[in-house]
């Protein structure tokens, strides 16, 4: 559990680190676009969008540090924490979700990219880009596991 | 996978909460453990035997195991 404790502690002043960040980028953000003004609903769009990214940001985080302080006053709060964290079920169901979704993905972007070829030169060169990045990525991700499990 | 996890935790007059929070997993584990929804891992089930006292083949039946 020592070894978990420093984990919590190095992510709390990580976590620090990057709130102040996003509330940084949030601040120039609006001081920028306030000073040069809004040109159309696709910026308004893209402003509000990376606002709305990085406020989520920040509330996730500052529930995170809150969760790490309390889990650093108590030593029941620790382990609580740890099996929130470390739950082997868990793991296991969100490593399958991961899986799934990945596979579905691809056959998705399969199907799509298909489709597109049909009638959209642009989408469809866009989606064979995605589908072969996630192919290329799957394999590179299965020979290091191959080789890391050996 | 079938278990004695539930009776032996009414031998012991314990929630699946406090054993859950003995072997280091959650509560939601344990019933899955329990209702043959979600088998343990090698580490799980040897917390959870060790945790009674017993050994890994006394609580967890392998009878349905064995052949391949």
């Amino acid at each position: 559990m020592d070894k978990y404790r420093q984990s919590i502690k190095r992510r709390l002043a990580a976590m620090v680190v990057l709130t102040a960040a996003a509330i940084c980028v949030i601040l120039v953000s609006y001081i920028r676009y306030k000073a040069r003004g809004i040109n159309g609903h696709v910026e308004s769009f893209m402003i509000g969008f990376q606002v709305g990214l990085f406020s989520a940001g920040v509330l996730i985080a500052i529930f995170n540090i809150y969760s790490c302080i309390k889990a650093l006053k108590s030593e029941v709060e620790c382990k609580k924490l740890y099996i929130k964290e470390n739950d082997e079920r868990d793991k296991a169901i969100k490593s399958r979700i991961t899986c799934i979704a990945f596979q579905s993905t691809i056959g998705v972007l399969l199907v799509a990219s298909i489709v597109m070829g049909f009638y959209d030169m642009t989408v469809f060169v866009t989606l064979l880009s995605v589908l072969m990045f996630m192919c290329v990525m799957m394999v590179a991700l299965k020979v290091i596991f191959y080789k890391f499990m050996q | 996978m079938k278990t004695r996890i539930q009776e032996l935790r009414k031998q012991y007059k314990l929630s699946q909460e406090e054993l859950a929070f003995a072997v280091g997993v959650t509560r939601q584990t344990i019933t899955s453990i329990e209702t043959e929804k979600y088998t343990a891992s090698l580490v799980l089930a040897y917390r959870i035997s060790k945790y009674f006292g017993l050994t890994i083949e006394e609580v967890f039946d392998f009878s349905g195991e064995e052949d391949i």
